[in-house]
């Protein structure tokens, strides 16, 4: 199976102009308050991650492409909407998985970024009625499905781009070697797939079965990174 | 072994809050009660009704199926506070312990929820699975706390799902797994190397105490370095505490609570 993967390499491409690449995914926080230290440390975090913000945000994006592949280029109105419906309970969904204020307004930012590339590099007819500033994983999703790639696809993305955004930041934020930082990702690789599996299978869960992974220190570090004034990355 | 507890508290006609239903089953002991030191919102009320849930026997123990449902029918207000921390404990023939709570909140009523600590024994593998539906007036808090084995044990299996919807929509959803089979837990993303992690929820309709000065629902106070106050909506917020015991947790948690100030904690100035 080779169908799509050049669209999701270009949708999980750190290049891509969609505002990633300002964000450390907690861990400028994380290295500030003492909690990682070293590359050991970065592994750990990054295992935190991914077991829980990373596979709620994957199961999100699965769903969000699973819905819009549901309506394709020949839906009827009727169906359009049935579609928009379904991201927008999403969107609700994840806003309340999401307790910490300053990680909402952060995943919406990326989604209104993330939408407003792909109408630029992709455009779609659905973008100009979704609403413009979703979650990053229910815009990463629609977006995974208008490039024509499946749910698993999306719930991949959104798990690289969840790892990879931490250890490509992680030179800039402390002394560590960056081929130590993206070996942390490699031996992650299974681990990754496998929530991404999951994921993908619980596509068409009703919204409310989706899962609900806490990760109480990110939600501290997240509100605890808006209060510094100086700061190298937006989260 | 099975049980499934009821309790269901209602305003009658003359304005008096009566327990209308109180089952209890097997190890699942609800009772009339008092009220055990300070109460949030609820403090020196004597009109609202207190009920007591205790455990009368080990447990959970694994292949447990518990369930308890609660309903505080339109105005009508209920303090649901534990006797004793609740140890969930592996069984002896292997297999998961579920506790499912049902809770829903009337129109214009109020239900202040004090359970003890949830405490993941070695070996356990325990789910909690709780859903709150409330109506767009209902008043509602909910203050836990689940404490990652015994003292110098390592923990079982624990997951704790709360799920909280008002008029039908999504407010809050998390679950927090802890244990050597989730892998991740014990990481600084997560829980770090804690004893402890609470998580308390406060829903006031018409307060704005979820609203920051970003946006409505956008409040945001960090309390210590692993507490954190923060808005969910314009009138809900959530206290998330992570500790090396359930003292500290306890400590941070009250201090976030002042923040909000009475009825959710202590008046300093006046009297209790």
């Amino acid at each position: 199976m080779t169908h799509g993967t050049a669209g999701l390499l270009l949708l999980a491409d750190g290049r891509l102009p969609a505002g990633g690449y300002a964000h450390s995914g907690g861990l400028e926080a994380a290295v500030r308050t003492g909690r990682v230290r070293d590359t050991a440390d970065l592994g750990r975090f990054l295992t935190g991650r991914a077991t829980t913000t990373g596979a709620t945000n994957a199961a999100f994006a699965a769903a969000a492409c699973a819905a819009l592949r549901g309506a394709g280029a020949d839906a009827e109105p009727g169906e359009e909407q049935q579609t928009l419906t379904r991201l927008a309970v999403l969107d609700t969904e994840l806003d309340a998985r999401t307790p910490s204020p300053a990680l909402r307004r952060v995943s919406h930012a990326l989604g209104r970024q993330l939408l407003r590339a792909l109408k630029a590099v992709n455009p779609h007819p659905l973008q100009q009625r979704m609403q413009q500033g979703p979650n990053h994983p229910v815009a990463f999703g629609a977006g995974a499905a208008m490039l024509g790639l499946t749910p698993v696809d999306a719930a991949r993305g959104v798990l690289h781009e969840s790892v990879s955004g931490p250890s490509s930041a992680v030179v800039k934020l402390m002394s560590a070697d960056p081929f130590d930082a993206y070996r942390t990702i490699a031996e992650l690789r299974g681990l990754l797939d496998e929530i991404a599996e999951d994921a993908a299978g619980r596509a068409l869960d009703h919204p409310e079965d989706l899962p609900s992974y806490g990760a109480p220190l990110s939600d501290h570090l997240a509100e605890d990174h808006e209060t510094h004034e100086t700061r190298l990355f937006a989260s | 072994m099975t049980a499934s507890a009821a309790l269901t508290c209602e305003l009658d006609g003359r304005g008096v809050n009566r327990l209308s239903r109180l089952r209890s089953e097997g190890q699942l002991v609800l009772r009339p009660t008092h009220a055990k030191g300070f109460e949030p919102w609820a403090h020196s009320r004597g009109e609202v009704a207190r009920v007591s849930l205790s455990s009368g026997t080990a447990g959970p123990l694994g292949g447990d199926r518990l369930h308890l449902d609660v309903v505080i029918g339109d105005g009508a207000s209920l303090v649901l506070n534990e006797i004793s921390a609740t140890l969930a404990l592996p069984g002896t023939t292997g297999g998961r312990s579920l506790m499912s709570i049902d809770v829903r909140v009337g129109e214009g009523a109020t239900f202040i929820w004090l359970p003890e600590p949830v405490i993941a024994a070695r070996g356990c593998d325990h789910r909690q699975e709780t859903r709150v539906r409330l109506a767009g007036s209902a008043r509602f808090l909910l203050r836990e706390e689940l404490i990652a084995g015994r003292h110098g044990e390592r923990p079982g299996t624990l997951a704790q799902r709360v799920r909280a919807t008002r008029g039908g929509g999504a407010l809050y959803d998390q679950e927090l797994r802890i244990g050597a089979r989730h892998t991740g837990w014990d990481t600084p993303a997560v829980a770090g190397t804690a004893g402890c992690v609470g998580n308390t929820l406060v829903v006031d309709p018409g307060s704005t105490i979820g609203t920051g000065t970003a946006a409505p629902g956008t409040r945001s106070d960090v309390v210590d370095g692993s507490t954190a106050l923060m808005g969910i909506a314009p009138d809900t917020v959530q206290i998330s505490s992570v500790g090396r015991d359930n003292l500290a947790v306890s400590r941070s948690t009250s201090a976030a609570l002042e923040m909000l100030g009475p009825p959710w904690s202590p008046d300093r100035d006046g009297d209790p």
